[in-house]
């Protein structure tokens, strides 16, 4: 039974499989409508494939894989899909459409009822990646089956060399046009580019703006679909103020500025028929345009406004912190980061804010935007105090009242009865004297009266230095009253330090103690700021500790998070391993045997996920508890599995994992393959030397072995 | 023989101690992988995580005993005895045990995948959080009978693919448990709670689910034709694609719910609650709705041709695109 399930049946299959082009460019721009996208289409192709006898084994996410027992009925599924596909694209907007790559080979490999395993099955994977965005490519054994049952017509690519397989495959190209598709606006705007006198530079162009890199490559660039890059150009843009905008982002970056402002107008001409006709063909070159000029497109919210973009962008410029704003800027217009302050200044900040303007539609919308970039980022909080800045500035953009506590959301209640006898301070700005004023040497004084000094100067060693003090005497070497000063200077409104306070105090394991000392530094802080404290609505009788986001975490099921630990690892220890990384260390008294039957594992697990924001936080955690517990070599090995399992959880995101991916009859990607394929949702690091946030741990690297 | 004495036997290779007298014996952890204990009487015995892979334990008496943790991988536990055990977290992959006692036994977060259950009786078990993939506990005529979950606990259990035809799970709690392509074909859930679990694809034909709970459940694509949903609440859950030819939904609540392309043909609603519930592109074809409450229903394009409307409450309810009972099409 066991290798039966394993192994499966070898049989002889045709394999088909596809892939969304520019999924993940999609995916970041409109991460919902994405979502809805690939759904629709997943679903159109799974009855596609239905209707020509095949199964669909398993999703991918952004494809499907799916099985058949002809290679004929194979080949005309794919030409229908693709047909299908194309027959959308006409009448739809191209922020609506989706296009696929399909790939078909035909070999001898294990079949179960969920999966399929083989060299065969990579050849027909790696065969999707050599199709055009709208086009099948087949391998030669393909072709051999298919030509005698089937009106083929298709174009010889010859023996092309694939990633990880040891043999040359042989391929051809499924020929749709023109016959079987007659003109789409895609192939005619393709047409009219090829043929203008700057076709390369166009291409250039639209290549840089869809892969975020610059290709010089000039035989690369030919082989290209142009049709197909077109259409992932306009996928990035919902409207035409936005393609605008992604246009001049991208040739504010480059050198040949004027040359490429010309290309950059003829393409927009060219795609100028994808949206409503009342639209202004003048690129954007920091002119007032004519007053009639609204579009439809443009919402209520979004002013057109060269004065204010000027004004915001000069009031960033002369920022004290101007140089981090204007790197989150580029880094979300262009989704790179650039340390090189040179190229900065070269790069229009009032490119940059129009930029970000014209991606969200509120002010709401702009606040996740910058939220997604910056937890991505290593200097997460000072980076999410730049962040704040940002959406302050930028949100008079939008039309509407900043909400007073925009800044404020999830973050400390405060409870002032608390006592913490600080002396009264005058208004008092922090000045910057070599000597930490009065008022810091009395809170500093204060702090270190308090029973739990010791965890209140760690706390704030750790918010000023980005490290944890093991060594006491560390502590000693730099005054508390200093520390308040740096704290203070990091976070200039007491907003702020709740939300650094927040951010910190969640990435740490005794988050219920810490989570108290925080609230007590808040309050001996409080005086520092002058403005009158924004008490957040809450009931007197809130309890006091920090709330982070977790009334708004949608629900995730961890179904298949629990299976592969079961399956590979002791579901008790797992239990204990979480048990101790979350509450105390367990000891086997009955004490501890009945805590542990109060919680499930399932529930465990969400605690961990809560706990660690991050990926690494995790292993940290999970790491340290094993060390310190009886016999750790074996839990070492638990806690591999357990992070190996929740490790999809961080890249992926937030949302819930894998519920929304799969499709109602298809089984879901097995996790390692998932692993794979999202190994491009890491974390971005940046260039500069950046100080982790967690306390310094061994190399996790030497438990990475069993992988 | 104390715990000692007993690994000392074993390490020096003597694995056979089938019918011995082990009550309350300390295995704390202790390697036993292969070992004979057949018919052995251990009561009261500590097992945690002890290592029983491939052991014999058939009809060997467990009660009470404490096997937290344990891994019985692949075990021989047929006719044993584990009422009242403590199988927290224990691992019992593949593990024999059919015709086992396991009634009120603590099978807390427990892996049971491929396990074989048939005729096992699991009345008032603890069984939270387990996971069942690919359990066998199906009815076999004149084998086995029905495996016995009455009153089982088995919030967030995962089911998945598991075959449980013809099990008794009346009253059982299944809350947010996942049966997505498990087979409950004639099951018996009278009375038993299955609110928001996940049950796409799963086999439901020809079940007994009588006053049963289905609240915010999710059924996309599953299959219950002939089912019998007798006074059964089946508010806000969403019935998507699934097949109810044949079922029986008389005086059932299903208030708020999402059946879109459901089939209903020669169902029996009648006197059911339906307010509020989205029909789109529903089957209802020879239904029989008498006083059925389908007041602000969507039936748009649903086609209710042969379908017995005549005593329903449609007031509110909206027919654009619907195929009425005399076959023509409402404006």
């Amino acid at each position: 039974m066991l290798t039966s399930e394993l192994k499966g049946n070898r049989t002889l299959a045709t394999v088909l499989f596809t892939d969304c082009v520019g999924f993940s460019a999609r995916m970041s721009v409109n991460e919902e409508h994405t979502l809805d996208l690939i759904r629709r289409d997943l679903k159109l192709m799974s009855t596609i494939c239905t209707t020509y006898e095949g199964r669909v084994l398993k999703s991918t996410g952004d494809g499907l894989l799916m099985c058949f027992s002809s290679a004929v009925k194979a080949v005309e599924c794919a030409i229908a899909v693709q047909k299908e596909m194309a027959e959308a694209m006409r009448t739809l907007p191209p922020s609506d459409t989706l296009m696929h790559r399909i790939g078909i080979h035909l070999a001898d490999m294990y079949i179960t009822p969920t999966d399929v395993m083989g060299n065969g099955v990579n050849i027909a994977a790696r065969l999707q990646t050599e199709a055009d965005p709208g086009g099948i490519c087949i391998s030669q054994t393909v072709f051999d089956v298919a030509k005698h049952g089937l009106q083929l017509e298709t174009e010889y690519l010859g023996p092309r060399e694939l990633k990880n397989i040891r043999e040359v495959v042989p391929a051809y190209r499924v020929l749709l046009e023109p016959d079987d598709v007659p003109g789409d606006p895609y192939t005619e705007t393709a047409c009219l580019l090829e043929q203008s006198g700057n076709g390369s530079r166009i291409r250039k162009l639209i290549f840089y703006i869809c892969k975020n890199h610059w290709e010089h490559d000039e035989s690369k660039l030919s082989t290209l679909s142009l049709k197909g890059i077109i259409h992932e150009f306009l996928g990035l843009a919902s409207s035409y103020e936005q393609l605008r905008g992604l246009l001049n982002s991208a040739v504010g970056t480059l050198s040949k500025q004027s040359e490429y402002t010309l290309v950059a107008n003829e393409i927009l001409k060219g795609v100028a028929k994808f949206y409503p006709p009342n639209q202004s063909l003048q690129l954007w070159q920091g002119q007032l345009p004519p007053a009639d000029d609204r579009s439809n497109l443009i919402t209520d919210s979004l002013v057109c406004d060269d004065a204010r973009y000027q004004d915001v962008a000069q009031t960033l410029e002369q920022h004290p912190d101007t140089l981090r704003l204007k790197k989150l800027l580029y880094y979300i217009c262009q989704r790179q980061w650039e340390s090189d302050s040179a190229r900065l200044q070269a790069t229009s900040t009032v490119q940059l804010v129009q930029t970000v303007c014209s991606l969200t539609q509120d002010v709401y919308q702009l606040k996740r935007l910058v939220e997604k970039f910056v937890q991505t980022l290593n200097k997460r909080i000072e980076y999410s105090l730049v962040g704040t800045t940002l959406v302050g500035l930028l949100g008079p953009l939008y039309n509407a009242e900043l909400p007073e506590n925009l800044e404020s959301d999830g973050s400390i209640a405060f409870d002032l009865t608390t006592a913490l006898h600080v002396p009264e301070i005058d208004k008092l700005a922090p000045l910057k004297a070599n000597e930490p004023p009065q008022t810091y040497v009395a809170i500093a004084a204060a702090l270190e009266q308090h029973p739990h000094s010791l965890r209140l100067r760690k706390l704030l060693f750790y918010l000023c230095k980005s490290q944890w003090v093991k060594d006491l005497s560390q502590l000693d070497t730099v005054p508390t009253a200093v520390l308040l000063e740096e704290l203070h200077h990091l976070a200039p409104t007491i907003n702020h330090l709740g939300q650094v306070l927040n951010t910190v105090v969640a990435s740490l394991s005794k988050q219920a103690e810490y989570g108290a000392i925080a609230q007590l530094l808040l309050q001996a802080m409080h005086p520092l700021y002058q403005a009158p404290t924004p008490v957040k609505a809450t009931a007197p009788g809130v309890s006091t500790s920090i709330a982070t986001e977790q009334s708004e975490q949608t629900f995730i099921s961890l179904f298949d998070v629990r299976l592969g630990i079961l399956k590979y690892t002791n579901p008790l220890k797992a239990k204990i391993l979480a048990f101790s990384a979350l509450h105390s260390d367990f000891s086997f008294t009955d004490q501890d045997w009945f805590n542990l039957k109060t919680y499930e594992l399932d529930g465990l697990l969400r605690n961990l996920l809560r706990t660690c924001q991050n990926y690494t936080d995790l292993e940290n955690l999970l790491y340290r508890t094993a060390r310190r517990l009886q016999q750790p070599d074996e839990l070492i090995q638990t806690a591999d599995t357990v992070i190996k399992y929740l490790r999809a959880y961080y890249l992926h995101g937030r949302p819930a994992l894998g519920v929304d991916l799969a499709s109602t009859d298809a089984t879901r990607i097995s996790l390692d393959d998932f692993e794979a394929a999202t190994q491009g949702f890491a974390n971005l690091d940046e260039d500069e030397q950046t100080r982790g946030l967690a306390p310094a741990p061994p190399t996790p690297a030497e438990y990475h072995g069993r992988q | 023989m104390d715990g000692n004495e007993l690994i000392k036997r074993y390490e020096s290779g003597d694995t056979d101690f089938q019918g011995e007298n082990l009550c309350g014996v300390n295995l704390f952890g202790a390697d036993l992988i292969g070992v004979d204990f057949s018919e052995c009487d251990l009561r009261r015995s500590s097992l945690v995580l002890a290592y029983l892979n491939r052991a014999n334990l058939s009809r060997c008496n467990l009660q009470g005993a404490k096997l937290s943790g344990a891994n019985l991988s692949q075990a021989d536990l047929l006719g044993a005895n584990l009422q009242d055990a403590d199988l927290h977290g224990a691992i019992l992959y593949a593990a024999d045990l059919r015709g086992s006692d396991l009634t009120l036994a603590n099978l807390l977060d427990i892996n049971l995948i491929s396990a074989d259950l048939r005729n096992v009786n699991l009345s008032g078990a603890n069984l939270r959080g387990a996971c069942l993939r690919g359990v066998n506990m199906r009815y076999e005529k004149r084998c086995y009978d029905g495996a016995n979950l009455r009153g089982a606990d088995l919030r967030n259990a995962d089911l998945r693919g598991a075959n449980l035809t013809g099990a008794d799970l009346s009253k059982a709690d299944l809350t947010q448990a996942n049966l997505s392509e498990a087979s409950l074909r004639e099951v018996n859930l009278t009375g038993a709670n299955l609110t928001g679990a996940e049950l796409r694809g799963t086999f439901l034909t020809d079940a007994i689910a009588v006053e049963t709970t289905f609240k915010q459940a999710v059924l996309v694509n599953a299959k219950l034709e002939r089912m019998n949903l007798t006074e059964a609440d089946l508010t806000e859950c969403n019935l998507n694609d699934a097949n109810l030819t044949g079922a029986v939904l008389a005086k059932a609540k299903a208030t708020q719910a999402t059946m879109r392309r459901t089939r209903f043909n020669r169902a029996d609603l009648s006197r059911a609650d339906l307010r509020d519930s989205d029909f789109n592109e529903a089957t209802f074809i020879e239904a029989y709705l008498g006083r059925a409450d389908l007041r602000n229903a969507i039936l748009k394009d649903a086609n209710l041709a042969k379908a017995e409307l005549s005593s329903a409450n449609l007031s509110g309810a909206m027919l654009q695109g619907a195929t009425l009972p005399d076959n023509s099409i409402y404006e």
